[in-house]
Formats: C-alpha cells, structure tokens, sequence
C-alpha cells in the first residue's frame, strides 16, 4: 500500500493563529507543557516554603502575610501544593502534553479526530488553573481542606477557617472546569486512537505509549465525570444551604450549623472514586514512555509486549475498584476493608509485571546510558520504592496505624512526585529533539539526574521513619510534642536535600531553555528509534508528514532484528528496505 | 536463534504462564483458595478507629445506611467497570479501521 | 477558524476524519455524562439511606407525566425525520426535524412549570435532601437538553461543514435519544418515596 504523497502547503497564519489560538494538536500539546511547566514551579516554591516552617516554624519567611507563618497558612499551602502538582502538572504534562504532541503521529494521523474541541480543552485548562490560582489573591486566601477538601470543613463558608470562603469556592470552581477539560480531552484521544489510525497500524502495533494514553484517556472519562458530580453538590451545599455532605448538629466555632442529616462518608467516596484512578492517570502514561525509551536504548523489544498492554489495561481496571483503600479508618466494615485490601494488593501483579519486563528488555541488552534512559531506569527503581511502601498500606490493621502519618506522604510523593515526574524527564529529554529540532546537552542532563536522583531518596526516604515514629502529615508545628520534636533533625535533613534537589532542577530549567535556541540541531532520528514520530523531520510539518503519511508493516520495537540492515527496523519501511542485501 | 519474520511483534520473547499437570494444577488451587480463606477469617481485627465524626455518622445510621452505602458503591462500580470494557469492546471491533477506510 | 485537516481536505489531501469518528465520539461522550448521572444516583441513594429522617418525598408535579410524553414524542419525531432524510425525502425530514425541535422547548417550558408549582408550594432546593436532589436531577438535564436543542437548531442551519449530513443527524439523535431514556432513568428514581 503507498503511502499517499500529496503535497500540503503550509497555509500563511499569523502568530497568532499559529502559535496561540492554534488548533494544531503540536502547538495545544507544548501549551500544556508550558503551562505544567509554571504549575511546578509554582507547586515547588509552595512545597519549599512548607519544609521550611516545618522545620523553623517562628521563622519570617518570604511571601507569607503577617511574617510568621499560622497554622491555617501552612495548610493553604498544603492544599495549593497537592492540587496544583496532581491536576496542573501530573495530570496535564503526562497525558495532555506528550499524548497531544505524540499520539497523532504515532499512529500515523494527521492531527487528533477532534482538533478545535482539543483547543477548547487546553483554554478550558488553563482557565480552570488562573480560577484556581485566584484564591491565592482573595480574602481569607487559598482554602485549607488540602487536596481532597472533605467537608464538613470545605462545605460551610468562612465559619470553618480563613481561606473557607471565596478561596475555597474559586478551588471547586477551578476543579470543575479542568474536569471538563479533561472530559473533553479524554473524548479525544479514545476517539483517535480508536478511528485515526495509519493502514497498517493495527492494536498489536502500536507503541506501549499509545496504550497507556488510551488506558489513561477511559479512566479519565469515566473518574473525572464523578468528580464534576461531587463537586457541583459541594458547591450546593456551600452556596445553596442544602446538606448532601453537612451532617446535622455541627457546631463550628461556637456556631450551631443548621444543617440536615448529610454525609461527609459522601464526599468521600465520591472523591475517592475519582481520586483512585487520577493517580492511576498520573502514573500510566509514565510507564507507556518508560517502556519505549527502554527498548530504544537497549536496543531490544520490550519483553513481552502483549503482557505490557495487557497489564496497562489491568492496572487501569483494578484502579477503580479499589478507593475504599483511602477510607480503611473511616468506619467501615471490616470485611469491606478486607475486599479493598485485596483488591488493592493484586494491582501488584500487573505491576510487578510490568517491572519484570522493563528489567527483562534491559537484560542482555546493548545499553546506551544517554539522559532518557537514565531516567527511565530511574522511573524503575522509583516506581518499586513507592509501590512497595503502597503494599504495607493497603493492610487495613497496618493501614490503621500508619494512615494520614508522613509514611503516606512518602508513599505518594516517590510514586507521583518522583517516578511520575521522572517519566516526565525522560520523555522530555527523549522527545526534545523531535519537538524542537534540537538537541538538549547531555552534560547538564546528566549533571542534573546524579543530583536529582539521590537527591529525592534523601528527601522522602526518611518520611518513611518519621511515619512509623507517628509524625502526623498536614501538622504545621510538631515541635509541642516530644516524641515528634525528637524527629526534626529527620525534619531538616530532609529539608537541606529538597533545597539541594529543588535547585538543581534549575539545571534542567537552563539546559532547556538554552537548547531551545541553541542546542545542537537534531536529526530525524537522532535516538535510531523505530515508532512512527521518528519518521518524520525534527520538528514534524503542520499535517505530520508532509503529505507522505506512512503505512505499517511491523511492530514498535523491532530493535537488533536478526537480518536487518541495522539494529533497528523502522515501523514504516517496506520489508524490499529493511534487509542487509 | 529463531529467525524473526518481519511483521513479528517479539511474541518469541513473551514469556508464558507453564503449562501445569491436572493434579498440580488442583494443588495450586487449592493452596490459594486456602490463603485466601486464612487471610478472610484474620480479618476480623483490622476495624479502624480514626475518624469519629465519620464512624458515628455510619453507626447511627443503622441497617438501612449500611444498605445505602452498598447499593451507593455498587451503582457507582458496575456503570463504570461496564463502559471500560465496553471502550475495549468497541476498539476491538475497529482493531482493522484505519482513518481511510473502515 | 480552520484546523490543519481542513486546510488539507481543501487541498485535495485525504486528510480527513472518518465519519464514525464522531460517532464514536459521542458515544463516549454520553458514556461521560452518563458516569455523571451515575454518581448522582449513587449520591441519592447514600444520602437518602443514611438520611436518619429529615428526607421528606416531595409532591410529584403532575406535569411531569405530560413533559415525559413529550420528551418521547420528541424522540419519536427524530427517527422519523432521520429515516426521511435517509429516504431522501428533504421536505419531510426537515418537517420533522423541526417537529422534535418544538417538542424538546415544549418539554424544557414544561420543567420551568414545574419547577415553578414547587416554588409555589414552597419546596426549595434546600427545604430537604429529596427537594433538593429533585432540582438537581432536573436543572441538570434540562441544561443539557438546552444543549441537545442548540444542536438540533445548527444541524437545521446546515452549520457543521466537516460532518456529513448522515453522520451530524446520527450523532444529534444518539444524544437526544440518550437525553430521553436519562430522563426517563430519573422520572422514574424521583417517584420512588
């Protein structure tokens, strides 16, 4: 089958049309990025300035009103942290900007099915993100209900805290909009995957990338739909007096409440349904690209790729049903708790095989240690940490004693804000060249992983032990008490290594803007890769291909074919081009 | 060395559950219905005691907030698990469609 | 403003989206919104179990019976307006078409009024949690038949220029159709006491 080789003038745009109000799936894709990327610096300064008070909590510090941080000040900054990291960065980068760049030319399309309701997605995303920020800049500030806004605290106005009012309001307000956004998204990229695919590229053909973004895109569907549910009840019972979550009897601040009988056990399975499977979200587009960047430097398939797929899809089943593991001290039945357990623990078998795997595709490999796969191993060697402390916490009994303890912050924090994040590094080192046309320096990459990559070990290892020894999570003082007080040179330690860590991703910030203009120029295909994004110029034209779509012939990893011309066999060759004759 | 056919995905690489004799095959079962068993009956202490504001509002609720609990899940479980496999179902059906042609 | 792709058909490439496309697009779509009633079921149930007595059965608007027929004869006239468009009957595909578009206002007019006779009788959205899951279930897909009418009115326009006339009929009727059996899942939920 030819490919069809029409030529495809690129039509004159302003720049505006061009690079802003774009519905090129290429430019939306980097808009996302570029955004995610102020969304971490935002959420890192935020995270900064609480290892900070933890550790001198009479201190004046820089951008806190009134000087010495409060209590309800901390948790303002508890919340703007986990909601600006796990929506603006771990759910949008992932998926909305690497899936968006990459996903049409994968398969071998032109664009997305659905170009303008993609544009409309990512200006509906960043809306949700400046509503969102807006509550740093009302009075009584940013809420302080943390990530997970359980009511009754989220759910009564003002009476409950400073930041309860208009900050907590602009924070549903702000989630409501990035569900859509995320709805929309989703739409997208099923529809895409299911109905824009080159000839040729058949389900068992296409990159583990593409299978976790389409995995990710139904659970995003289906979870953020619950969210959007929740959060228009949440605000009913702020704005209209009614009591979905707001149980009878409360009284706040000396204030009787005049409330019925709602349920904040509600609220929370409502948001656990969705909160399950957006870490789910965060994580899977991670291992898509860890999969491939790791056959591509070993030069070897990836070890059972069916398998890979398979476990996608399983990982993506299991997660939602397994919420009732956020809840295992919230009363339930015992039995319950046992059924989630389970549950919980047999998400652990498509994990561990997928870990087998990717150690099975660097097994007898030809390594090539270059950035992407420095950090891909690194996404391993993270993702087991983190999983194996998620185990421990998913006994109930275990569960009991270790639950809202900084055991859990280090659980989530190196399987989110470490594996998933250094997915996100090796994608961007990997796909630079693609994207820009330009080589980042491999120096400074690797200057930044040996810093980066001890460096959050030191981090959020030792939150482990100050779990277990009973350090609370969302304390913004623990120094009253002695057994805790004992813990805070674990405390400073921990915060030195984030200041160490948190620099030397200006490291990263350098080498990528500086490559941006005047990184090396980049090759078609500079890693010798097989997938489809690897046939076209660096970067790709408007329609991908300049006219010349590509047709399929073979799988994604075809790497050190026995007979081949070279140690790689591109996905759209004929089979006349592929042999040393 | 099996020499790879152009158009091979690696599946000589996959690796595959072991093929089990019929009696093995009931051991195993056996032993892991077992563990299960263990695990089930051992359950009996694992009730949390964390947050009283929510235990109370689940307790005093009775048989009919327990029931509502259930039926709560299970509506929100079965919808959502069905239209994942319904995704799955209906990519299985286009797994042949390209964009030019169904 | 016009994508790549358009830019491209219009060049003579074969750079389009297949028609099933957005088939398939909207069936997620209401497999979306569906997952949204879904958890509003789910949240009634909870509230309404561990509700320990302050969940008061609302009087049922006796025009909710006649906005159902409507909303199904509106159903109706969509099908049969779709099979004369695919008859090739363009007078009587428009006829009906038109037809659905007068029922499905007829049916949100309907809601006002009943939402109104609520007022009236003075249940709020806040009196209790049976009141209050009532205006959310209606206010809810009311909002979303004023989208389904507004699609109904642009497919009439002839406005959407990538889709064919087959599919953006297909597709608007998936989701009207859909907007009827939702309303019928929530007719249904809100007799029960």
């Amino acid at each position: 089958m030819s490919a069809q080789s029409v030529h495809s003038p690129e039509p004159r745009t302003g720049i505006l049309r061009r690079y802003i109000f774009s519905a090129d799936h290429k430019v939306i894709g980097l808009q996302y990025f570029f955004l995610a990327l102020v969304a971490v610096t935002i959420g890192t300064i935020l995270s900064l300035l609480m290892r900070m008070h933890l550790v001198w909590p009479a201190a004046h510090l820089p951008f806190v009103a009134g000087g010495i941080m409060t209590p309800e000040q901390y948790l303002a900054l508890v919340t703007m942290h986990g909601t600006i990291m796990v929506f603006f960065v771990l759910s949008t980068v992932p998926q909305a900007g690497f899936g968006n760049y990459f996903l049409p030319i994968q398969i071998g399309a032109p664009d997305m099915a659905f170009p303008r309701l993609n544009m409309l997605s990512f200006w509906l995303t960043l809306l949700a993100f400046l509503v969102l920020l807006a509550a740093f800049f009302v009075p009584g500030g940013a809420p302080i209900s943390g990530w997970t806004a359980y009511p009754p605290l989220s759910g009564l106005g003002e009476v409950t805290g400073p930041g309860e009012g208009t900050g907590q309001l602009l924070w549903v307000a702000g989630v409501l909009i990035f569900c859509i956004a995320s709805l929309l998204g989703s739409i997208n990229f099923i529809s895409t995957t299911i109905d824009m695919r080159a000839s040729g590229m058949t389900l068992m053909r296409m990159p583990l990338t593409v299978w976790a973004w389409f995995v990710t895109a139904i659970l995003s569907l289906l979870a953020f739909a619950v969210l959007f549910a929740g959060g228009i009840l949440l605000v009913l019972d702020r704005v209209a007096e009614t009591s979905f979550f707001l149980p009878a009897g409360l009284v706040v601040n000396g204030e009787l409440q005049m409330r019925g009988g709602g349920s904040p056990l509600l609220w929370q399975h409502l948001f656990w349904f969705f909160g399950h499977p957006e870490v789910y979200i965060a994580i899977l587009p991670g291992m898509g690209a860890v999969s491939h960047i790791l056959a591509n430097f070993s030069r070897k398939p990836v070890f059972g790729y069916r398998a890979m797929a398979f476990a996608l899809c399983a990982i993506g089943f299991l997660g939602f049903l397994v919420w009732g593991h956020h809840m295992f001290v919230s009363g339930m039945n015992p039995y319950s708790g046992l059924t989630f357990s389970l549950l919980t623990v047999s998400i652990g078998v498509p994990s561990a095989v997928k870990t087998f795997n990717w150690l099975g595709t660097l097994w007898g490999g030809r390594i090539r240690l270059q950035s992407p796969m420095l950090f891909a191993i690194g996404f391993v060697s993270f993702f087991v940490t983190g999983g194996l402390s998620g185990i421990f916490l998913a006994q109930p009994a275990v569960d009991t004693e270790l639950h809202a303890t900084y055991y859990v912050v280090a659980h989530f924090h190196i399987v989110m804000g470490v594996a998933a994040i250094f997915g996100i590094f090796a994608a961007t080192h990997y796909w630079f060249p693609k994207m820009f046309g330009r080589r980042m320096n491999e120096t400074l990459a690797k200057l930044h992983f040996w810093i980066t990559f001890p460096g959050v070990y030191c981090i959020f290892m030792p939150m482990h032990f100050i779990g277990i020894e009973g350090g609370v999570r969302r304390y913004a003082d623990s120094t009253g008490a002695n057994f805790l007080a004992a813990l805070q040179p674990l405390h400073l330690f921990i915060t030195i290594a984030a200041f160490i860590t948190a620099t030397a991703q200006l490291v990263f910030f350098y080498n990528f803007f500086r490559s941006l203009r005047k990184g090396e120029p980049a090759t078609e295909n500079p890693w010798d890769a097989t997938t489809l994004e690897w046939a076209t110029a660096s970067p790709p034209p408007l329609d991908n291909f300049g006219g010349h779509f590509p047709s399929v012939y073979r799988g994604p990893y075809e790497y050190s074919v026995p007979g081949a011309a070279q140690d790689f066999t591109p996905q759209h060759l004929e089979s006349e081009q592929t042999h040393a004759d | 060395m099996m020499k790879k056919r152009v158009g091979d995905t690696g599946e000589g690489l996959i690796a595959k559950w072991p093929v089990l004799a019929p009696k093995q095959a009931l051991k195993v079962t056996f032993l892991a219905l077992f563990c299960t068993l263990a695990v089930a009956v051992l359950a009996g202490r694992a009730a949390g005691q964390g947050c009283a504001m929510c235990y109370q509002n689940a307790a005093a609720s009775g048989a009919a907030g327990r029931e509502a609990l259930r039926h709560g899940i299970l509506v929100l479980l079965i919808p959502a698990v069905s239209f994942f496999l319904g995704v799955f179902a209906l990519i299985y059906r286009r797994r042949n469609a390209t964009r030019l042609r169904s | 403003m016009r994508t790549n792709l358009e830019t491209m058909a219009a060049h003579g490439s074969s750079a389009a989206v297949p028609q099933r496309a957005y088939v398939t697009g909207m069936v997620l779509a209401l497999g979306g919104i569906g997952m949204f009633f879904t958890a509003l079921v789910s949240a009634w149930i909870v509230r309404r179990g561990l509700s320990n007595g302050d969940w008061q059965p609302i009087e049922f608007p006796r025009i909710l019976w006649l906005n159902t027929a409507i909303l199904l004869a509106s159903s109706v006239a969509l099908a049969r307006s779709r099979h004369w468009l695919i008859a090739g009957r363009e007078a009587d595909y428009r006829h009906w078409w038109g037809v659905a578009t007068i029922l499905g206002a007829l049916f949100l007019s309907g809601q006002i009024l009943a939402w109104r006779q609520l007022r009236a009788a003075r249940i709020f959205l806040a009196a209790n949690p049976a009141s209050s899951f009532f205006y959310v279930f209606t206010v809810a897909h009311a909002l979303h038949v004023v989208g389904g009418i507004a699609a109904l009115v642009v497919i009439a326009l002839r406005r959407p220029r990538h889709l064919s006339r087959q599919t953006s009929t297909q597709v608007a009727a998936l989701y009207w159709h859909f907007m009827g059996a939702l309303w019928l899942m929530i007719f249904a939920l809100l007799l029960v006491k």
